[in-house]
């Protein structure tokens, strides 16, 4: 277990927005977060990673309560995607330095200088490195963001709407990294996706968020018609194909 | 090294070495983009010292041309003995003071530019586009009229409080900066919106202005005069040395802060993500460009769109990494300024020209060029 929610609540008035939300998240664990518009599954992210600090209820980085860590500490435990990123004119190179800065003082070191040059190969970004953000496209700009996360050397990426913007091979190519590197590192990969096929074929686990609650979770098997239905409510059909279950509406 | 592996594994069970599908058969990707880095960060090094360079022609350019030409070699000669008597009274009474004031003024106003676009995500943000430099000329205008700051001997206009007129200007400056910072967090305004936020805040300030000048007798109806457009002619060694300490020490705190403003150019989220305190570093990113700006509004009055000419240009040049901007937009801005003043005094040579006249020649299509830009976008 690498991280785990307790019992969180958040609201940004009043009445809560997510509510008591518990679920643990293991190593080589891709959780995909699903639910309709306006659910919280952004507020469930960054109440992850106390860019909103939970009303209620503990979120554990490891065996560590986040709340007894500092913002910097946390910054070196779990990297977080948002869903729009600011393209501003640096490069490659410097955007996904900036995943260091939780890790150095005053200035990047030569070991900072190492794991940038090696993300930005891993994630097959080396003929770009040098070349100014504002001149690639979205799917670029998108693994430039999660390189930027992964060299904060995460045991947890927080990924929001990763592959909302992008045609259909950025999207597969998005994830699928994703994927891949979740299952080659001891880390784990929490997202949230609309595109619920997407999500069936890249992820491992799932939690159905309802009315700021989970309605279910677990693998493949909640992934139901009367789930999604309840979930969603709309009528979709459950049909398997080549192995991974395709979620049609009706 | 202890720990050469990409992740690490925060429990204590065994890691996994780097080995990712990625990773197969290629190993020399990696110096190459390092090296190609460096290369990149060479190039930029080599900016900054073309820039270093300019700029020592451009002052020695402005110390021998004037209503008395000073052959450049006597300007060295003069310069390097400390020599006060004949030709170098000219250049160190007359002509350094202003030359240095344009440097301080113009590496201001691009330092405080440079920040605000960065903590207010906003390319078009700038003391003067915001309105800070009226704010802080209308409390500049106050302490004169108000606080006795201003006085008049037979031949010039003198400023005989620096200090209250300066500490007027910024405190009305932090005003204007609150104001844009609490719009800023109530709404989620656009950058456009709140240029004209700005924009409306300056109409204040202007009224502000008018009424001081309504309300201020014929001496100190001079000196508001007189700041309505900048002009670098008041410089004195004294005025330039409290500019100075103020530009250097808001500056060094900028400087620790690069990464931070490189970590914020990507979004507030992302900064946040990265354990950044995003509120802390706006306020003081703001407070800290009030202050410049408002000292050098109150010396040498408002000189427009600096703020955006210096770290725009710099921008295009050699990126927006903060590490390096911070120290090339400042040099941009003090050449850009110098520039200009030298060209005010003498294209209607013996006329002087405010220089504020052509920095706005100069920024205002570049102001425009910008909103372009960002509506194609």
């Amino acid at each position: 277990m690498i991280l785990s929610a307790d019992q969180v609540e958040f609201g940004y008035r009043s009445d809560p927005t997510i509510e008591d939300v518990s679920f643990t998240v293991n190593r080589h664990d891709v959780l995909t977060i699903l639910g309709p518009n306006g659910v919280g599954k952004t507020t469930l992210l960054k109440c992850i990673n106390r860019i909103l600090a939970p009303r209620s209820g503990s979120v554990y980085i490891g065996d560590t309560d986040s709340k007894r860590m500092t913002p910097q500490e946390i910054a070196r435990r779990i990297g977080y995607v948002p869903q729009r990123g600011e393209i501003s004119r640096m490069t490659v190179y410097d955007l996904v330095l900036i995943g260091r800065r939780p890790h150095f003082e005053w200035t990047a070191g030569t070991r900072d200088h190492e794991l940038t040059a090696q993300v930005i190969e891993l994630m097959g970004l080396s003929s770009l490195a040098i070349r100014y953000a504002d001149e690639l496209s979205g799917g670029e700009f998108q693994l430039i963001q999660i390189a930027r996360a992964l060299v904060q050397q995460p045991s947890v990426i927080l990924l929001d709407e990763p592959t909302s913007s992008l045609d259909i091979k950025n999207q597969h190519r998005v994830l699928s990294t994703i994927r891949d590197i979740v299952s080659a590192h001891p880390m784990a990969a929490v997202m949230t996706v609309h595109d619920i096929n997407l999500a069936l074929r890249y992820s491992t686990t799932f939690i159905l968020l309802k009315e700021g609650r989970i309605f279910a979770a677990g693998g493949r098997e909640v992934i139901t018609s009367e789930n999604m239905h309840a979930v969603y409510a709309i009528e979709m059909d459950v049909e398997e194909f080549n192995g991974v279950p395709l979620v049609i509406p009706r | 090294m202890a720990d050469q592996r990409l992740f690490q594994n925060h429990a204590a069970e065994a890691e996994e070495p780097l080995r990712s599908p990625f990773l197969r058969g290629s190993t020399g990707c990696t110096e190459k983009t390092l090296s190609q880095y460096q290369g990149y960060i060479h190039f930029k090094r080599l900016f900054i010292m073309f820039l270093l360079v300019l700029l020592l022609v451009l002052i020695l350019t402005a110390a021998s041309a004037g209503a008395i030409s000073i052959p450049f070699h006597q300007v060295l000669s003069v310069l390097a003995r400390f020599d006060a008597a004949g030709t170098g009274r000219i250049v160190w009474y007359v002509r350094m003071p202003r030359i240095i004031a344009a440097l301080l003024v113009g590496s201001g106003l691009s330092v405080s530019g440079t920040v605000m676009q960065s903590v207010l995500r906003n390319p078009l943000a700038s003391p003067y586009t915001l309105g800070i430099s009226s704010a802080a000329a209308f409390g500049a205008s106050f302490a004169i009229v108000f606080l006795q700051a201003g006085s008049s001997t037979s031949s010039s206009i003198i400023i005989s409080s620096p200090h209250i007129v300066t500490l007027s200007a910024f405190s009305f400056s932090v005003l204007a900066t609150a104001a844009i910072l609490v719009i800023t967090r109530l709404t989620r305004i656009s950058a456009e919106t709140l240029v004209l936020a700005g924009i409306a805040i300056g109409a204040i300030c202007s009224a502000g202005l008018t009424l001081m000048q309504y309300l201020a007798d014929s001496v100190q109806l001079a000196h508001i005069v007189s700041w309505s457009f900048g002009n670098l002619g008041r410089a004195s060694w004294q005025m330039n040395l409290i500019a100075f300490s103020v530009l250097i020490t808001v500056y060094l705190l900028c400087y620790l802060y690069r990464w931070d403003f490189n970590a914020m150019d990507g979004g507030e989220e992302i900064a946040k993500g990265l354990g950044i305190s995003t509120e802390r570093l706006r306020i003081t990113g703001l407070v800290g460009a009030s202050l410049i700006s408002a000292v050098m509004v109150s010396f040498f009055g408002i000189i427009a769109f600096i703020g955006l000419l210096g770290p725009h240009i710099t921008r295009r040049v050699i990126g927006g990494d903060h590490r390096f901007l911070l120290v090339a937009s400042p040099l941009v801005g003090a050449a850009v300024l110098l520039a200009a003043d030298t060209a005010a005094r003498l294209i209607l040579a013996p006329m002087v020209l405010p220089v504020g006249i052509l920095t706005s020649l100069l920024g205002g299509p570049l102001f425009i060029y910008l909103l372009l830009g960002r509506v194609r976008r």
